[in-house]
C-alpha cells in the first residue's frame, strides 16, 4: 500500500538529485534566482524529511519497505526506520542551514553553478545512502557523496593546496570503500540478496537451521569496519580529514563535520541493527568485533583531541575536533554488546546529531572569522571579541557544548557514551575517553582565548574586522540555540528511536559521570585561561619547541609521514621497474637492430634484374611443390 | 575460469604499464587495458552465468568507457600542448614551481 510516508520517502532523495541538474540552468537567469532556487529545494527537502517524523514517532518502530524492479532480481526501495528518517532528517536539515549560509559565505565567487549543483547533489545522495533499502543502492550513494566530497574540497581548483587536497581525500577514502565492496560482495554471495531485510530474513532462517558461517560473517563486520574507518575519519585513516580543510568552510561544515563523516557511523549502526535480529551472529561480534571497534574509536578519540590542541590552524581544531567526536560515537557502537537494545547504539546516535549542532556551529562561526580576517592561523588572531560580539556570543555555546559541560547537549550524549563504555567493560578505554573530555575542554579553550581574547592582534587593527552577514549569523543562531535544548529533548528521542533503555533527563545529572566531568573540566580550564593572561606563551605555541612530543603531534603522529613514505617506495620500485623495462628494451632492441643490420646487408646483394627475380621465382616455386609433395604425398 | 586468469593478466600487463612509463599517452592506455579486463571479466561471468541483461549493460559500460576516453585524451591534449611536453615528472615538477609561486595567494 502506498502511504504519504512511502511518497514522502522516495521523493527526498529523488527531488534533490533532479534540481540539482536543473541548477546550471537556472543560473542563467540570474545569480539571485539560482539561489532562491537552491534554498526552495533544500526546504521542500527538508519539508519531505520532516512529514516522515510522525508517522516513525507514533509508529511502532517496524520498518517499512517500498521496493521497484531495478536490475531483474534486484529492486531499488527506501527503506524507513527510525535509524535512516533520523539521518534523513539531520541531513536535510543541515542542507537547508548550508544552503542559507552559502549566500552570505560564498557571495562573489566564481564558479557557484557548479558549487550549488554539488551541494544539491550531494543533499540527495546523502539521504540515499541512509534511506536505501538495499547494499548496492546504497553504495552507489556512497561512492557518489565521495564524488562530491571530491569535487568540493578542490572547489577551488586554481589553487595546487586545494587540488591535492581533493586527491587524498578521494584516495584516502577509496581504501575503505573498496573493503566495503568486498563485504557487500561475500553477503551477496552467501544470500543471493543484497535487502536489508532479505539478509536478515535469510541469516534468521540459516540461524535457526544452523549453517549460518558465522566465522564468514565476521569476516564481513570486519570489512564493513574498514570501509566505516575511511569514511568517518578513524584510526589509522584519519589524516585526510585535516586536508579536507581547504574546502569551502560551507562544505567543511556539511560534509565533514555534520553529514558525510557520519555515513560511517550510519554504515556500523546498521550493521549492528542487523546483527542484532540474529543472535548467534551478536554472540559471534563480541569477542572481537565490538572491542575493535571500541578501541579504535576512543584511541581515534585521544589522537584526535591531542593534535587539535597543537594545531594553529582554525579550521584544523575543528577538523581534529570532529575526528575525536567520531572517535566517541565509534566507541559508544563498540559497546552496543546487544544491539539496538543497549545504551551504546543509542548513545552513539545522539551523540552523532549534537555533534552536528555544535561542529556545525563551529564551522560557520570559523568561517565568518575567517572572511574577517582573511586568514587561518590563530596565532595571527585575538581580540575578536570587541569586533564581534554575536560571533562570540554563540563561540562561548559551542565552547562549552563541545567541552560536555551541563546541561548542553553533549553533556547528556558524553555521559550516556562514557556509561555505556563502562557498562560494557572497557575500563581503559574509558580511562582514554575521559582524558579525551579533559583536553576537549583545553582546545576548545584555547581557541577561544586565542581567537576572542586578550588585545587585539596587530593582524586583527590592521584587518578591521566586521561581525558576520545576518544571513550567515542566522543559521548559526539556530545551531546554537538547537545545541542547548537537543540534550533536553532526550526523551523524545528514545521515544522516536523506540528503543527501551529506562533512560531519564534526571539520571544523566545524577550520575557518577557528572562530578568526574566537573572534576576534570574545571581546573583544567582555570590553568588554561590563566596561562593565557599570564602571557604563558606555551598555550600559543603549544606544537612548536623541538621535545619529542611537540614534533611528533606537528607531524600528526607520523601518519602521513608512514603513507608518503610508502607512496614514494612505491614511486622509487616504479622506478627501478622502469630502468630494468629500458634495458630490456635495450636488450630487445639490439636484438631487433640485428635483424635490421642483416636486412640491410642484404639488401646490397645485386639483385637488379629481371634474369635474378625469374630464377628465384623458380627456385621458391620448385620448393613449394617439393614441400607439398613431402607432407600430402603425390 | 582460463578468461579470469586471462583478464588477470591483462591486469598485470596494465599495472606493469603504469609503473614502467611516464608518457601521459602510455600512462591512458595502460589506465584503459586495466578497464577493458575489468568489463572482459564481467562480459565472460555474465556469459557463464547466461543472462542477457549483463550483457546489455555492457555495452553501456562500454560506451560510458568510450566517452571517457574521448574527454581523457582531449585533455591529454591540452596539457601536452601546454606544458610543452607529455612526460608525467615534467609536468608535475612545473606544478611544483607554480605551487611555490602561488603560496602567497592567501585563504578564504
Amino acid at each position: 500500500m502506498v502511504t504519504l510516508d512511502i511518497i514522502s520517502a522516495w521523493l527526498v532523495w529523488v527531488f534533490p538529485l533532479v534540481a540539482c541538474v536543473f541548477v546550471p540552468l537556472i543560473a542563467k537567469k540570474g545569480d539571485k534566482v539560482r539561489n532562491y532556487f537552491v534554498i526552495a529545494v533544500a526546504a521542500v527537502t527538508a519539508a519531505f524529511a520532516f512529514s516522515l517524523v510522525p508517522g516513525i514517532f507514533f509508529g511502532n518502530g517496524q520498518p517499512t519497505e517500498s521496493t521497484i524492479a531495478w536490475i531483474a532480481g534486484i529492486n531499488a526501495g527506501v527503506y524507513i526506520d527510525p535509524l535512516s528518517i533520523l539521518f534523513t532528517c539531520l541531513v536535510a536539515f543541515f542542507g537547508l542551514i548550508i544552503a542559507v549560509y552559502s549566500w552570505g559565505y560564498m557571495k562573489g565567487e566564481e564558479g557557484l553553478s557548479r558549487y550549488y549543483f554539488l551541494i544539491l547533489l550531494f543533499i540527495g545522495s546523502m539521504i540515499g545512502l541512509v534511506i536505501s533499502d538495499n547494499m548496492l543502492q546504497m553504495f552507489i550513494f556512497w561512492e557518489m557523496v565521495g564524488l562530491c566530497s571530491y569535487a568540493l574540497v578542490a572547489f577551488w581548483f586554481k589553487r595546487p593546496a586545494s587540488v591535492n587536497a581533493g586527491n587524498k581525500v578521494f584516495i584516502m577514502t577509496r581504501i575503505g570503500d573498496v573493503s566495503l565492496l568486498a563485504a557487500i560482495g561475500i553477503l551477496y554471495m552467501s544470500f543471493g540478496t543484497f535487502s536489508f531485510h532479505g539478509i536478515i530474513s535469510d541469516m534468521q532462517s540459516a540461524a535457526t537451521a544452523g549453517t549460518l558461517n558465522t566465522g564468514l560473517m565476521v569476516t564481513v563486520f570486519f570489512l564493513a569496519l574498514g570501509g566505516a574507518i575511511a569514511k568517518s575519519a578513524q584510526l589509522p585513516l584519519f589524516t585526510w580529514l585535516y586536508s579536507a580543510m581547504e574546502a569551502p568552510t560551507s562544505v567543511s561544515a556539511l560534509l565533514h563535520a555534520a553529514t558525510m563523516v557520519k555515513a560511517g557511523i550510519y554504515l556500523l549502526a546498521r550493521f549492528i541493527l542487523i546483527a542484532a535480529a540474529v543472535a548467534p551472529l551478536m554472540i559471534a561480534l563480541r569477542p572481537y568485533w565490538l572491542p575493535t571497534v571500541a578501541w579504535i574509536g576512543a584511541l581515534t578519540a585521544i589522537v584526535g583531541a591531542t593534535l587539535a590542541l597543537t594545531t594553529t590552524d582554525i579550521k584544523g581544531v575543528l577538523a581534529y575536533s570532529t575526528v575525536s567526536q567520531l572517535g566517541f560515537m565509534m566507541a559508544a557502537l563498540g559497546s552496543a554488546l546487544n544491539g539496538a537494545a543497549s545504551v551504546g547504539w543509542f548513545a552513539s546516535l545522539f551523540q552523532m546529531v549534537s555533534h552536528a549542532f555544535f561542529e556545525g556551529l563551529g564551522f560557520l562561526l570559523a568561517g565568518g572569522i575567517i572572511h574577517a580576517l582573511g586568514t587561518r592561523d590563530m596565532r595571527l588572531m585575538g581580540g575578536l571579541r570587541k569586533a564581534m560580539p554575536v560571533t562570540f556570543a554563540l563561540m562561548v555555546i559551542m565552547v562549552i557544548t563541545t567541552s560536555g559541560l551541563p546541561p548542553f547537549a553533549a553533556f547528556f550524549s558524553k555521559g550516556l557514551i562514557i556509561t555505556s563504555v563502562t557498562g560494557a567493560g572497557y575500563i581503559a578505554e574509558a580511562v582514554l575517553l575521559y582524558a579525551t573530555t579533559a583536553i576537549t575542554f583545553a582546545y576548545v579553550i584555547r581557541m577561544l582565548s586565542l581567537v576572542f581574547m586578550g588585545k587585539e592582534s596587530e593582524h586583527t587593527v590592521k584587518q578591521h574586522p566586521h561581525e558576520a552577514p545576518k544571513v550567515m549569523l542566522i543559521p548559526a543562531g539556530i545551531l546554537a540555540g538547537l545545541c542547548i535544548v537537543w540534550g533536553f529533548a532526550e526523551p523524545l528521542v528514545t521515544t522516536f528511536m523506540h528503543v527501551n533503555l529506562g533512560l531519564t533527563l534526571l539520571g544523566s545529572f545524577t550520575n557518577i559521570e557528572t562530578p568526574i566531568f566537573l572534576a576534570l573540566l574545571v581546573p583544567t580550564g582555570l590553568v588554561l585561561y590563566w596561562s593565557y593572561y599570564k602571557d604563558y606563551m606555551g598555550l600559543r605555541n603549544i606544537g612548536g619547541g623541538s621535545n619529542p612530543i611537540a614534533t611528533m603531534l606537528n607531524h600528526a603522529y607520523f601518519f602521513d609521514d608512514v603513507y608518503s613514505a610508502i607512496a614514494k617506495g612505491i614511486g622509487k620500485f616504479s622506478d627501478g621497474l622502469m630502468h630494468a623495462d629500458d634495458l630490456a628494451n635495450l636488450g630487445l632492441n639490439s636484438f631487433a637492430g640485428w635483424f635490421v643490420r642483416a636486412s640491410s646487408r642484404l639488401k646490397k646483394v645485386p639483385s637488379t634484374t629481371i634474369q635474378n627475380y625469374i630464377a628465384a621465382g623458380i627456385v621458391g616455386f620448385i620448393l613449394i611443390v617439393v614441400l607439398i609433395i613431402l607432407t600430402v604425398g603425390v | 575460469m582460463d578468461f579470469v586468469i586471462l583478464s588477470l593478466v591483462m591486469m598485470g600487463i596494465g599495472i606493469y604499464g603504469l609503473l614502467t612509463n611516464r608518457q601521459l599517452l602510455k600512462v591512458f592506455i595502460s589506465i584503459e587495458l586495466i578497464a577493458i579486463a575489468a568489463t572482459l571479466n564481467f562480459v565472460m561471468l555474465v556469459s557463464s552465468a547466461g543472462q542477457g541483461l549483463g550483457q546489455a549493460f555492457l555495452i553501456l559500460a562500454f560506451s560510458t568507457d568510450t566517452a571517457v576516453s574521448g574527454v581523457v585524451l582531449a585533455l591529454l591534449v591540452i596539457v601536452t600542448k601546454k606544458y610543452g611536453t607529455s612526460n608525467i615528472n615534467d609536468i608535475l615538477t612545473m606544478h611544483e614551481k607554480r605551487e611555490s609561486e602561488a603560496e602567497e595567494y592567501g585563504d578564504a
